[in-house]
């Protein structure tokens, strides 16, 4: 029924009105004393030495789009591992296709030169 | 009505008889990891053998899924209920696999002048292939849900595939971008359904909705409907959703255009017959004027737009667009009407046979580097190339629907299907907007038969290669024969009809 969701409409209301609150309260309220220290850009506390905005090799990316692919699929393992037991030879063998399909992913990651740095 | 605190089932796995009716998935699937492996280790020279690798399993799927209409007999659900194994899944499968078998075998020649034969292509049609089977099998919303993603994402790497080309990038960035939004809504529609009905197969929200019929229909239920909706209309490009279609089928590559323009549709409208006339058939009331009035605007929009256009692949999107209105009439008779739904079949495979042999010709006739896009590039081909102007000149008799092609009884089937459920209205504006149609197929036909003024450059046609030759053949005895023979494949679709699941409705007549 439309009345059960009631309850979200009060919450988005709530949220809605603590963060314009909060924002409005802080510009209201709030001293402001610019100084020339305040504007750097933050770095964890290291004084920045040259522009943020350099290139940089696009094999961080590919690196990186990798590791993201490799990673939520081996992610998979784990609810697997759990019920290994019950799901007896199926489990076993459909696991082995899955884990087969990433490895020829891999493999032609491998071939195509993705994973060479230079 | 809040969901009954399901029972967690004791842990079951698919049995073999799920996996065998998943033969043909199974198959492409496995294919396409093959194509994949075999892409890294091949030579760049023998790139031909994928198309060939590729051709070989779509006519393996195809051999499973005639064997599956022939063994799914009045039909079954494999999974659990999350999959349909019935003659309408396999119909539809059969027209993609055709579909792509054709395109596998233009693509070669196109892409090497092109110069984009990269392996990966016909793993992603693959790709792209299975997700549609998926779709058009689907009968759970999740599961609809991964057959659209599973087409989709294969199509936006696809359509932008000519790497150096600007239109192209622009044409995936865009369809990437709308494609999101569109599953977006459908997402969306898909969590209020679920929301309302407690469930997400098919069936069962079917039967939840007939028991909620004799109380009152909740607002949430039909909202969501309306949105899933919009996300099948952004796949079919139908009219208001239709905007990415002329910039990505001018953008993509052609033969990938080939691709996208036929199989995407097909799949779309067999997921959208199956969710709507036979799970939503209780709240029918509600969608059919929502889908009407898609296909009115679809068939106004799309006729007019083609008019003005002097790109041949931008009006073959635009008239895409209004044969999607056309379609769309199918689905908006009455679902206790069987011959709705048989004439949305019969309308796919004309029309996979007919666009597919356009495009191709667009496809054999492009230049080194280019693609044959504008109408004075056709300007007496006749002359030159009079095989392949004929059976141009057909298709787009058949695209405006003229007898005995196979684009009249696709009309015809959906035209009847609106009168016979008092819908003439709609059906009155299919055929006045057919006739502005006429003009501008009939525009292009004329101009192939114009001999070109003396001091104009002749564009410098490609020779018909044997492969071509093969497909335009294929297109236009497809076109011709299901102009003719009507009943072959009018009784497969009937046939087809009778046995789609989920069967909640009682339908008649």
């Amino acid at each position: 029924m439309l009345s059960d969701y009631a309850p979200i409409l009060v919450f988005l209301v709530v949220v809605l009105g603590f963060a314009v609150g909060a924002q409005v309260a802080s510009n209201a309220l709030g001293p402001r004393r610019p100084s020339a220290a305040k504007e750097l850009p933050y770095e964890s506390g290291i004084v920045p030495r040259e522009s943020a905005r350099r290139r940089f090799s696009v094999s961080f990316y590919v690196t990186a789009m990798l590791f993201i692919i490799f990673d939520v699929e081996s992610i998979f393992l784990f609810p697997w591992a759990t019920i290994v037991r019950q799901l007896k030879i199926f489990g076993i063998v459909e696991i082995a296709i899955f884990i087969g399909t990433l490895l020829v992913g891999l493999l032609y990651v491998w071939r195509k030169g993705a994973l060479r740095w230079d | 009505m809040l969901a009954q605190a399901a029972t967690i089932p004791a842990l079951v796995t698919p049995t073999g008889r799920d996996l065998l009716g998943l033969l043909p998935e199974l198959i492409l699937g496995a294919a396409f990891v093959l194509l994949m492996a075999l892409d890294a280790f091949l030579p760049s020279t023998r790139r031909s053998w994928l198309a060939v690798v590729a051709f070989i399993s779509l006519a393996a799927a195809f051999g499973a899924s005639m064997w599956g209409w022939f063994d799914s007999g009045s039909g079954r659900t494999l999974y659990f209920g999350a999959f349909a194994y019935d003659r309408y899944s396999m119909f539809v499968n059969a027209i993609l696999l055709v579909s792509s078998a054709l395109v596998v075998i233009i693509s070669p020649q196109y892409l090497n002048r092109r110069g984009i034969h990269h392996g990966e292509y016909y793993a992603l049609i693959l790709a792209s292939t299975t997700g549609m089977m998926i779709l058009a099998g689907a009968m759970n919303l999740m599961v609809i849900f991964l057959g659209i993603e599973l087409l989709s994402i294969s199509l936006y790497v696809l359509s932008g595939f000519s790497r150096g080309d600007e239109r192209s990038q622009e044409a995936a960035l865009k369809y990437l971008l709308l494609g999101g939004f569109a599953s977006g809504f459908l997402l969306y529609g898909m969590a209020l359904v679920y929301g309302e009905t407690g469930h997400t197969q098919l069936a069962q929200i079917g039967l939840a909705l007939r028991a909620a019929q004799t109380s009152s229909v909740d607002p949430l239920v039909l909202v969501g409907v309306i949105l899933v909706f919009i996300g099948f209309a952004f796949k079919v490009s139908a009219v208001p959703f239709h905007t990415w279609t002329p910039d990505v089928y001018q953008g993509a590559p052609t033969s990938v255009t080939t691709f996208m323009s036929v199989t995407t549709k097909v799949a779309a409208f067999a997921a959208l017959v199956r969710v709507f006339t036979y799970t939503f058939p209780y709240v029918y009331t509600h969608w059919q004027v929502i889908v009407s009035l898609v296909a009115i605007l679809s068939m106004l929009v799309g006729n007019i737009a083609a008019l003005t256009q002097t790109s041949l692949k931008r009006m073959l999107a635009y008239s895409g667009i209004a044969q999607a209105g056309y379609i769309l009439i199918g689905v908006a008779v009455d679902p206790r009407v069987a011959l709705g739904t048989i004439g949305v079949l019969y309308y796919l495979a004309a029309y996979a046979v007919t666009n597919i042999g356009a495009f191709a010709v667009i496809t054999v006739m492009a230049g080194r580097g280019e693609d044959l896009d504008s109408y004075s590039g056709l300007r007496g081909l006749a002359f030159r190339r009079p095989y392949v102007a004929a059976a141009m000149g057909l298709f787009l008799l058949s695209l405006g629907g003229f007898p005995p092609t196979a684009g009249f009884f696709g009309k015809f089937f959906v035209f009847a299907a609106a009168i016979k459920t008092g819908l003439t209205p709609l059906a009155i504006w299919g055929i006045v907007t057919s006739a502005v149609s006429v003009f501008y197929y009939l525009r292009v036909a004329l101009l192939m038969y114009q001999r070109p003024a003396e001091d104009e450059r002749e564009y410098a046609w490609s020779r018909t290669s044997l492969s071509a030759g093969i497909v335009l053949a294929a297109t236009t005895a497809g076109t011709l024969v299901l102009g003719i023979f009507v009943f072959l494949l009018y009784n497969a679709a009937s046939a087809a009809q009778s046995g789609l699941l989920p069967a909640i409705a009682s339908s008649s007549g």
